[in-house]
């Protein structure tokens, strides 16, 4: 029986190395498991799950403590200690894997048996960063592919692509390679999945930092999500990051502050736009952006569009021109006449924040007697 | 029934349940199950249901907790001290050469404390010295915290969680306090809000993270004037769409943000302008009146984090008989009182309670 589980084990070297050769390492990771179980089912094997959706989920699948190759390492079972507090009901195969993965990290046995069995806890909790933190020393040590590896962590991304550790982890991956050439397009993959995903933005910014020469393809990028969406603000934000970052010149920002116009036009209830637009006015120098959005807003106000961001765009407007000449009245009476509106008409979810923004404007200008008062009931909060 | 009715007593029963046994499917939490004890804990309290736990399932929660605290040792160097978030590793503690994979996490950390204090403990066994040197070891050049100190991932959640960290322990004499702010002020972004990293977009739980950690400091006027005040205020209020907030622009509402920009807006002193009724009507109407608990919207089921941050919020815009919280460290003023009383004995002469070397 000795001779044949060794005859067994030397085999399933072999076919390994067979299949390392011809298909890559990072498939194998995937594959090996599902051949090797399957072979490894004709063993003894004892399922005890207690969930039948498991049961028939994992049907091809051994347990660790039933491999015969792991029959030499002592499984560890986890020492939640005598109080039983915010405990897990822990599927078999969880407990199982993580029972070997705790001998191994206490042994430090860095082989490929051991980077299938971190394959395996990755699977079951990638959220757990010291299973990603023993996988890079065992990649290290067995001096694995790292193109193998990089795939491999796009797989596991495309399955979670919401987790921090697995971002960290190809960043991690992508540092060693020093190569970003594919990065681009795995995260325009992943944004094309979810074009808000927090994580795959956040990564394709370090990526676009850290490898600058990235970054002239950028807006051309941006554009089309855009272009495909203008609600998107994940979008938008990344527009003013490349811009941003490019030190632009009076002529890229008015250039900008067109492309903005452009899109209000389209879309005037579209808060990312104008936050945009907030954003370009930071650039402003005497004021020259600010009368360009000046006439933009009213000249949209006076076509009769009652967006509520171009009236709080009026509203700031007003607000910021501290100047006490004659005509300044009548802007600060249209900006009461504006946050009346708002509060009663335009947006009524958000009254008491213009009763307050009105009663401010008053206060600062010293403008009491108006017929635009906004009256409200008590909040809650009041 | 009123569906909008505040069941009381359900939302405690559903954290009891949480407090015990969570099903298998939360084996995904296993490497931070803290963070559920944690929002069990300040949930109860909130809904002032700490009394339905008996004094020894109390002491076994401490006792719980306290097993996870690292200390300084030949086997565990200072800079790996703190809080780990659960037992899943801990045969490793005091294992020769395996502080590289039992080590703590500064979120954890922040919890730990955050759940003794609820629980009544005076922090006695809180090694302070390792905890306050673990948490300046994760500062980076830029001011910024990690989560961990192999390969963790830095933004402002744990440079939040580090201040806070500080805060309960009145020292932050270790860390870069002036790098921090500057760390804080460049994830401001062009639309007044904070992002999670300098030029990430802003978001409503990076928003909370700079304005509780600049108004732990005491700092919040120095990084936004009165300026930058009314854009970050117009910004958050812009956040409240169909009652519940949002987390950004063009996204739906998800329970949770009623604490994090509810919070952001209370510490800000701004809460009142935004519409306490119909977040409440956001909330309500999220809340599970089988199981207990909130989920994040109509299309998902309650989890711990939801209930606790959704009774947060209702807290925050003064629902009847639901404790207030501290929006700032977010635990209950009950528990915020408690631990001034800590820090003050702390202070006294002969009378060092935060024990600097025990070794639990």
């Amino acid at each position: 029986m000795e001779s044949l589980i060794k005859h067994y084990n030397s085999l399933k070297q072999i076919i390994f190395r067979i299949f390392k050769r011809i298909v890559g390492q990072s498939i194998l990771y995937k594959v090996s498991g599902a051949v090797f179980n399957m072979v490894d089912q004709n063993q003894e094997h004892k399922s005890d799950s207690p969930d039948l959706y498991e049961a028939a989920d994992n049907f091809n699948y051994v347990l660790y403590r039933d491999r015969p190759e792991w029959k030499d390492v002592q499984p560890i079972a986890q020492d939640d200690g005598p109080a039983r507090v915010v405990q897990i009901a822990y599927s078999t195969k969880f407990s199982d894997v993580y029972d070997y993965f705790r001998a191994v990290l206490k042994s430090g046995e860095k082989s490929l048996r051991a980077l299938s069995l971190v394959t395996d806890a990755i699977t079951l909790n990638p959220a757990n960063y010291t299973v990603w933190i023993y996988r890079l020393e065992i990649v290290k040590h067995l001096k694995v592919d790292l193109n193998n590896e990089l795939e491999y962590i796009s797989n596991v991304i495309r399955e979670f692509t919401k987790n921090y550790q697995v971002w960290q982890y190809r960043k991690t991956i992508v540092e060693m390679l020093n190569d970003p050439s594919g990065e681009l397009e795995f995260t325009a993959d992943i944004l094309d999945m979810d074009s808000k995903n927090y994580h795959a933005w956040q990564y394709r910014q370090w990526v676009l930092t850290t490898f600058s020469e990235l970054m002239q393809y950028e807006l051309n990028f941006v554009d089309n999500l855009i272009s495909q969406d203008m609600r998107n603000n994940s979008a938008w934000n990344q527009r003013y990051f490349v811009i941003n970052n490019s030190d632009p010149d009076s002529d890229v920002i008015n250039k900008e502050l067109e492309y903005t116009f452009g899109k209000i036009r389209i879309l005037s209830k579209n808060e990312s736009a104008w936050n945009y637009l907030r954003g370009l006015l930071l650039y402003s120098e005497n004021g020259v952006l600010e009368d360009k959005v000046r006439d933009f807003c009213s000249n949209l106000y006076n076509k009769g569009n009652r967006s509520v961001h171009l009236m709080s765009c009026l509203i700031d407007l007003t607000d910021a021109d501290d100047s006490t000449d004659p005509e300044n009245v009548e802007k600060i009476k249209f900006a009461l006449k504006l946050c009346f509106d708002l509060a009663s008409d335009y947006d009524p979810i958000r009254r008491y924040y213009w009763a307050y923004i009105s009663k401010d404007i008053e206060l600062k200008f010293n403008f009491k007697e108006h017929d635009t008062k906004i009256v409200i009931e008590n909040n809650r909060m009041n | 029934m009123n569906k909008l009715d505040f069941k009381f007593e359900l939302h405690k029963k559903y954290f009891r349940r949480s407090l015990d046994l969570l099903p298998g499917e939360s084996a995904v939490f296993d490497y931070s199950r803290l963070t559920i004890l944690y929002f069990a804990l300040i949930g109860l309290d909130i809904l002032d249901g700490l009394d339905s736990l008996s004094e020894d399932r109390k002491k076994d929660i401490i006792e719980w907790v306290y097993r996870l605290q690292l200390v300084p040792n030949e086997n565990c160097s200072v800079h790996k001290c703190g809080f780990m978030g659960s037992t899943t590793v801990i045969h490793l503690k005091n294992h020769p050469g395996s502080e590289k994979y039992c080590e703590s996490n500064v979120a954890m950390t922040y919890m730990a404390l955050c759940i003794l204090i609820t629980m009544g403990d005076n922090l006695s066994r809180v090694n302070k010295s390792a905890v306050l040197q673990g948490v300046a070891s994760l500062q980076k050049p830029d001011g910024s915290f990690k989560s961990n100190y192999e390969h963790g991932e830095s933004d402002l959640r744990f440079v939040y969680c580090s201040l806070a960290i500080c805060n309960i322990l009145n020292d932050s004499s270790g860390i870069n306090v002036n790098n921090a702010i500057k760390f804080i002020s460049k994830c401001l972004n062009y639309d007044g809000a904070f992002g999670q990293n300098p030029g990430t977009e802003s978001h409503g739980g990076s928003t909370y993270c700079a304005v509780a950690s600049l108004s732990l400091l005491n700092k919040l006027n120095i990084v936004l004037d009165d300026n930058k005040s009314k854009i970050l205020e117009r910004w958050a209020v812009n956040r409240q769409t169909k009652g519940g907030f949002q987390g950004r622009p063009n996204k739906e509402a998800d329970t949770c943000y009623s604490f994090w920009l509810g919070a952001t807006l209370s510490i800000m002193g701004s809460l009142n302008r935004i519409n306490s009724e119909r977040n409440r009507t956001f909330a309500l109407h999220n809340a599970n009146l089988i199981t207990g608990g909130f989920s994040k919207n109509m299309e998902s089921i309650p989890d711990p984090m939801h209930t606790c941050l959704s009774l947060c919020g209702l807290s925050l815009i003064g629902e009847e008989n639901l404790n207030p919280i501290n929006p700032a460290l977010n635990i209950t003023v009950r528990a915020t009182n408690y631990l001034k009383q800590i820090q003050a004995d702390s202070t006294s002469p002969n009378k060092n309670i935060f024990n600097t070397d025990t070794d639990y």
